[in-house]
């Protein structure tokens, strides 16, 4: 009964070329010329544009559908570039788009969703003069809480169209050059006997004359980290409130209105299908939990001791007989602290999903080793699809830069600098400048400065345009992979007659995806639509009842239902199973009774 | 058709007992709730018969698309509502805690029936802005009065939810069996069960204890299993909490129920947020609930306590409130339950003001024995209630239990405390009620910051310099702004400018005797500062110039103020 769908790579790849007349993916786009290739797009039967939102600097968020959500299939949703720097992500999402428009049969099983630019207002800042980057709308916030608003904005001081940084000559200077790679600025270190020299800025000048440099730009709000899990209030760039966005809550709300979401792909800057989430990360604090009295009595659990979530579960497991019961008091018991990390029993699928992904990359002769990534965000779209919606969700780096050897970085604790120092040397192997090099300018505050520093959006203009799709043709099919892991349930059943009129019916269902339906968070926060094995309403049950959830059922698991009904006279009762964001093959069966 | 022809006689009836549909008058009447539309109905006559006091406009429309209605007060001789201090009071948040709304009417009624005639009043419209939206959940207010309910249900937005994760919405209700306009208990005859019957009162049951024999188990409120999962009433109307769904530490429905799917994704509240974020001048905030006769102040969870400046601004307010209002408790909001996304933990920490949940009515006042209070052992007091339903409120308050015959249960009975009972005052206790609570409310309006600028030194320092010293002192209780706002950089905090000459230093006052004054090293013409309750604060400019000089007071929610003078 295994699903039969298999994709075939060769065949779509083919087709993609041959009748790639779709997207621009080869040059750098604005938001409006983007608009209105998708506008073009949108004219084929299958595929439909819904501006989701407008942003507070006036371009629209785009999401392209791909089916229709009246279809009751499940979708995959791809968000690309809620960072709006990322431009390389949201060239992959138009690549992605133009690979569906020509495949004829791939995308059948699923609905996709495409967010090409979750950020359009920062990502429009490429085309912007002098050009600068940033995470941030156009939102306007008052950063510094000041009496005006955006009045101490970036200042090209050398003219050369690019905001950079700035370097000062002050006594107070804790930054100096490094001598092994003078373009390279970090922290004096005195235990070494170093001296700092300069104070590090942004490009700019004291425009409002508050002894500050760029504390009040133009804007904004940063839109991945503007979402409500572990929303972190009080800080500018976060927004007024959580979901404070049109960006945001158009996502939120969209989210709300669609269930049939079954997974989530994010191509930004992170990477968990590299980097899988780990149990000892960051946030991972060990829960203490207390049984609440009413709880304790009825269970039969110690209400005076304090349980690690295992030793609950093991006491559970021992003192419940009702199984499913038993879950459903660890789960709320659980629900007392909000949860951080990735839950322990999800890191299953997504080590499993990783190793997969770096045997895909070795296979079309792609680098295995990749520099670290940062994890998400607080606050950020990724947590806020996991957490509260508990969906699998899978962040991709679409170009991520191979890991450099004998890195230096690891001697280097200054995360920024270390990044420098690996965009420099990626960008110096591959001959590409991503970098200006330091210069003296005249400055109406200081004596001594000099401008420089790494480009804007050099993460971006690193990556050699040629090779720009030839890397998407080999990296991103691999979404087609992710896709085709949502969880696929195929039905089995048997009768047979207890007595005179009374037949037992037993149906099994058997998840044959390589995800839980749904994931352990899914579990937890209740909040995927549950799958329904159904039957006809007007059935006399002696057991059993016409509509039964299924609480969950794990990756290769079948699980038994058992039903007990009075049958007068022959019959044939339709089994039918009600599921929104899952494959069901089959779903509709009719069955008849004695 | 039946059950229809049921419920409009049933609502009719019910309105007869205790919300009557009166002509409304102005003064208004509060010898009844108000319905709905009777609530829109009063607003308009209080505009209509005080059109230069008031302004009326509609806020937005709720989930069901009616219309929420917010009443402004303020002299606008004495300048526009946005300039002066605010003060924003609403009730009605749970469909089902309708005197809330109550107050807020009667409290519009007395300030502009009061208005030329008494001097308090007098002087506080002239002084500040008041903004009312008595009923915030409209659609939950509606089916309240024309729904059977109980005291307890239809607090919930009108969004569905799958409550019982089956998949299906709101698909098993609570049922009116009897048609009698009241969601009241279902008991069973069972000498197994845990109850027998109260040997003072029949109608009243009590528990058993060990080896005594049973009489009755109860079966919870009236209702069927309509969707036959052999649960009762588990998914009802919503629920959406409209009191969990606001943007400040808003935690999921899986971690706080009845969050809803994100934050002010109700409607009508989206609406409201925006109605009071355009009021930035609004400092206090008052949010009427029943029941348990409480003030409740921020913070709503135990993870961090406010800052201790705020809580003695509260605590000003808060202990002259239990005393305006006996019996009622002043305290934090953790201390009743942790809640997560309230409307008052985003009024004080996202809004910057100052915020009060009252809790209306006590039902210890329903008494029947010589004391003001009923006995705390919950049997001796719902004793002492039906004495009262029978002797003060002649039955209306409790249904005697009637025998019914339930599809699934058989030969049961319905009855016991009916909707409008219990969280709710018999309307002969309401006008009290209402005038405490309005009373406590015109207090806190009342110490609302009102900020005299003064200039108590102006000396010459030679060479065109001048040394001016500036005092702000705040005559009332309420800071200018709130701790919490100022350390978390909120909004641009109150500011004194200085203009007219050049600012060669400027600094705050620590101690003006000893002159020790820290000076701001860059742009001394503008100081940032906050005025805390009857309090002062002093700031020193030294200017260079001659002429006049302009100094400014500025804040977003104290009201203005500029003195200009002569150098000399």
């Amino acid at each position: 009964m295994k699903h039969v769908y298999k994709f075939h790579l060769v065949r779509l790849l083919l087709l993609s070329t041959l009748f790639f007349s779709g997207l621009n993916v080869s040059a750098q786009q604005s938001i409006s010329e983007i608009s209105k290739q998708l506008e073009q797009l949108a004219s084929n039967q299958k595929i439909s544009l819904e501006k989701l939102a407008y942003t507070t600097g006036k371009h629209p968020v785009n999401l392209i559908k791909f089916g229709k959500t009246k279809e009751n299939k499940p979708a995959i949703f791809v968000a690309a570039n809620l960072d709006g720097t990322n431009l390389m992500a949201t060239r992959g999402a138009l690549w992605l788009a133009n690979f569906l428009t020509n495949s004829t049969n791939s995308s059948n099983e699923f609905i996709w969703y495409i967010l090409p630019c979750g950020n359009p207002d920062a990502y429009q800042r490429y085309f912007e003069n002098p050009q600068w980057e940033s995470n941030t709308n156009k939102t306007t916030v008052n950063n510094d809480n000041d009496e005006q608003t955006d009045e101490d904005g970036l200042d090209d001081l050398n003219g050369d169209g690019l905001i950079t940084q700035m370097l000062v000559k002050h006594p107070l200077g804790e930054y100096i050059k490094d001598t092994a790679d003078t373009r390279i600025v970090r922290r004096a270190k005195p235990e070494k006997g170093e001296k700092g020299m300069y104070k590090l800025f942004s490009e700019g000048i004291d425009n409002d004359g508050d002894g500050e440099y760029n504390e009040d730009t133009r804007g904004g709000v940063n839109i991945n980290r503007n979402f409500n899990y572990l929303y972190e209030p009080y800080v500018p760039e976060h927004g007024k409130w959580n979901s404070s966005e049109p960006e945001t809550h158009a996502l939120m709300k969209f989210f709300a209105e669609h269930p049939e979401i079954a997974m989530v792909i994010v191509l930004d800057k992170h990477d968990n299908l590299l980097f899988p989430p780990e149990t000892d990360s960051k946030n991972n604090k060990s829960q203490k939990i207390k049984v609440p009295g009413y709880y304790a009595n009825r269970l039969g659990i110690d209400a005076s001791k304090v349980y690690s979530p295992e030793e609950l579960k093991k006491e559970i497991d021992q003192n419940v007989e009702d199984k499913e019961l038993g879950n459903r008091v660890y789960l709320n018991l659980l629900n007392s602290t909000p949860p951080e990390n990735i839950q322990s029993d999800d890191l299953k699928f997504y080590k499993q999903i990783s190793n997969e992904y770096t045997q895909f990359l070795t296979k079309n002769n792609l680098p295995e080793k990749y520099h670290k990534l940062p994890e998400w965000n607080n606050g950020s779209f990724e947590q806020f699809a996991y957490f509260e919606y508990g969906l699998p969700v899978f962040s991709m780096n679409v170009y991520p830069f191979p890991e450099r050897e004998n890195s230096k970085s690891k001697k280097n604790d200054d995360k920024n600098n270390s990044e420098t120092e690996q965009l420099l040397a990626y960008s110096d192997s591959l001959n590409v400048t991503v970098f200006v090099d330091w210069e003296t300018v005249s400055h109406p505050d200081f004596d001594y400065v000099e401008v420089g520093g790494l480009m804007p959006f050099a993460h971006s203009i690193i990556v050699p345009a040629d090779s720009l799709e030839t890397r998407f043709e080999k990296q991103l099919p691999f979404i087609y992979k992710l896709a085709e892991k949502i969880p696929t349930l195929t039905t089995e059943h048997s009768i047979s007659k207890k007595s005179e009129g009374i037949v037992k019916l037993e149906i099994f269902i058997t998840n044959n995806g390589a995800l839980p339906c749904p994931t352990f968070m899914g579990q937890r926060n209740r909040k995927p639509a549950p799958v329904v094995i159904t039957l006809d309403n007007n059935l006399e049950f002696l057991s059993g009842k016409a509509r039964t959830p299924l609480e969950n059922i794990d990756a290769g698991q079948t699980k038994k239902f058992t039903y007990l009904i009075n049958v007068k006279e022959s019959k044939v009762l339709t089994l039918y199973i009600e599921a929104k964001n899952v494959i069901v093959h089959q779903p509709t069966v009719k069955i008849k009774l004695q | 058709m039946k059950q229809i022809l049921t419920t409009l006689f049933v609502t009719f009836s019910m309105i007869n007992v205790n919300a009557r549909q009166n002509a409304i008058e102005i003064p208004l009447r509060f010898d009844h709730y108000y319905a709905y539309e009777e609530v829109n109905e009063a607003l308009f006559k209080l505009h209509e018969t005080y059109p230069k006091l008031t302004k009326l406009e509609v806020v937005g429309k709720s989930d069901e698309d009616r219309e929420i209605m917010a009443l402004t007060i303020n002299n606008a001789k004495t300048g526009s509502d946005i300039e002066k201090p605010g003060i924003y009071v609403d009730g009605n948040i749970h469909g089902n805690e309708i005197q809330a709304s109550e107050v807020c009417l009667y409290l519009a009624n007395y300030l502009l029936e009061k208005y030329g005639t008494n001097k308090t009043v007098t002087d506080l419209v002239d002084r500040i802005s008041m903004y009312i939206i008595p009923s915030v959940n409209v659609d939950g207010r509606w089916h309240f009065f024309n729904d059977a309910n109980n005291p307890n249900t239809n607090r919930s937005l009108r969004r569905p939810q799958d409550d019982d994760n089956d998949g299906l919405y709101d698909e098993d209700p609570y049922d009116d069996l009897d048609g009698d306009g009241n969601i009241c208990y279902m008991r069973i005859k069972n000498p197994d069960g845990k109850y027998k019957t109260h040997p003072k009162d029949k109608r009243l049951m009590v528990e058993i204890k060990p080896g005594e024999k049973g009489e009755w188990t109860i079966l919870g409120y009236e209702g069927l299993d309509n969707d036959n999962d052999e649960r009762f009433n588990e998914d009802s109307e919503g629920y959406v909490d409209p009191n969990r769904n606001w943007p400040f530490n808003w935690k999921p429905a899986f971690i706080q129920r009845g969050a809803g799917q994100y934050p002010l994704s109700g409607k009508g509240l989206n609406a409201i947020a925006q109605f009071i974020e355009e009021r930035p001048n609004i400092l206090m905030v008052w949010a009427f609930h029943n029941y348990g006769g409480m003030f409740l102040r921020s913070p709503s969870t135990k993870e961090k306590e406010i800052p201790k400046q705020d809580i003695e601004a509260y605590d000003l307010l808060g202990k002259k409130a239990e005393k305006m209002v006996p019996g009622y408790n002043y305290m934090p909001s953790y201390d009743l339950y942790p809640t997560y996304g309230d409307f008052g933990e985003f009024t004080y920490n996202m809004m910057g003001a100052f915020t009060f949940v009252g809790e209306l009515y006590q039902n210890d006042s329903e008494t029947f024995n010589k004391e003001a209070k009923n006995p705390d052992e919950s049997n001796q007091k719902d004793y002492e209630r039906l004495q009262f339903n029978d002797y003060l409120a002649h039955g209306e308050l409790y249904k005697e239990w009637k025998t019914f015959n339930h599809p699934d249960y058989g030969e049961i009975e319905i009855g016991g405390w009916v909707k409008m009972s219990s969280r709710l005052p018999h309307p002969f206790l309401l006008p009290e009620l209402l005038h405490r609570n309005a009373a406590a409310v015109i207090y806190s309006a009342n110490q609302l910051p009102e900020v005299e600028m003064e200039i108590f030194e102006n000396d010459a320092l030679g060479n065109n310099l001048y040394k001016i010293r500036v005092r702000l002192r705040n005559k009332k209780g309420l800071h200018t702004m709130s701790m919490q706002s100022w350390q978390n950089k909120l909004y641009t905090p109150d500011h004194i400018v200085i203009s007219g000459a050049k600012v060669i230093a400027g600094g705050k006052i620590n101690n003006r005797f000893t002159n020790d004054v820290t000076y701001k090293e860059h742009k001394p013409e503008i100081q940032f500062t906050r005025v805390p309750g009857f309090s002062t604060v002093e700031y020193e400019f030294i200017v260079e110039g001659k002429g006049t000089v302009q100094i400014d007071y500025k804040s977003r929610k104290a009201k203005n103020n500029n003195i200009i003078i002569n150098l000399k």
